[in-house]
């Protein structure tokens, strides 16, 4: 999670790499200059709403995705998962993923979620392999920690 | 006997005896860790090697702990295609052997090429390669 590397920042960096050390990276905002940029690493969460279609960890389905670790990200930067979406319902169905509830109101202009699910509908009792990513644009600013909601719906 | 000697059977008696009482104490721990803390093994097999469209693949294996059979155990079994989504099978369950058991009868339109079934129980998987023609 902490992502501070001391080379070339001297005590300052030592201090905030203690700082964010002892609380395991995830309270503070570690900010870093690095060849005169200002680096951000936001810790981050998204809990999981899955209607119509289970989401799960593994291919067999048994560990539901309750929520999404994103860890520290930084400017510019994108993070992915990979999720397995089932639809537990008796038809074909088409997915779409959306989110809201964003904490603090207001991040969402400065993220994007998108998956690669496609367009082509799940047919009954399929599991599909996903990729759900978050991109955080580089003008993020103001933004110290996220929450928010991502909602996954199955429509027969 | 003079009490130099007694003494020193005291001492011996003693030795034995908190070794006697180590080992007990040992062989006790083992016991509980085995009893509080389970090594599911699960094993995953199909009844062929390879299958033609509309046949059935019997799916099978078993979940213990050690030589011991976990039954009433929630088995998960998915079917994972070479390209595609993979194929989702009703749960089943462990009977008195912990063994299990599922069908999938392979649909028309599958993609030949190298499958899995996969199976997962209580954290743990396994899966087994076949192939459709």
């Amino acid at each position: 999670m902490t992502s501070v590397t001391l080379k070339k920042f001297g005590i300052p960096a030592l201090i905030l790499a203690i700082l964010s050390l002892s609380t395991g990276g995830m309270l503070y905002t570690t900010k870093m200059f690095e060849e005169g940029q200002l680096k951000l690493t936001i810790p981050s969460e998204a809990r999981m709403l899955a209607i119509g279609v289970g989401v799960y960890w593994d291919i067999t389905c048994t560990g539901p995705v309750i929520k999404i670790d994103w860890g520290s990200l930084s400017p510019g930067e994108t993070k992915s998962v990979i999720v397995y979406i089932k639809n537990t319902g008796n038809g074909p169905m088409t997915c779409s993923i959306a989110s809201d509830n964003w904490n603090p109101s207001g991040a969402n202009q400065y993220f994007d979620l998108f998956w690669d699910f496609g367009s082509t509908p799940l047919d009954a009792s399929r599991v599909r392999k996903t990729s759900i990513s978050l991109h955080v644009h580089s003008d993020i600013s103001g933004i110290t920690n996220f929450s928010f909601n991502i909602i996954i719906t199955g429509t027969g | 006997m003079s009490t130099g000697i007694i003494n020193e059977i005291l001492l011996v008696e003693l030795v034995i005896f908190l070794a006697l009482a180590i080992v007990l104490l040992v062989l006790l721990i083992w016991w509980l860790i085995r009893k509080l803390v389970l090594v599911p093994t699960l094993t995953v097999t199909t009844d062929k090697a390879e299958y033609l469209r509309g046949e059935t693949v019997k799916v099978s294996g078993t979940l213990k702990d050690g030589t011991t059979p976990l039954p009433g155990k929630t088995v998960s079994i998915t079917i994972e295609p070479p390209v595609g989504d993979a194929y989702g099978l009703p749960d089943v369950t462990t009977d008195s052997n912990g063994a299990y058991s599922a069908d999938w009868v392979v649909p028309a339109n599958a993609v030949g090429g190298n499958y899995a079934a996969v199976a997962s129980a209580m954290g743990v998987s396994a899966s087994k390669a076949f192939k459709l023609e």
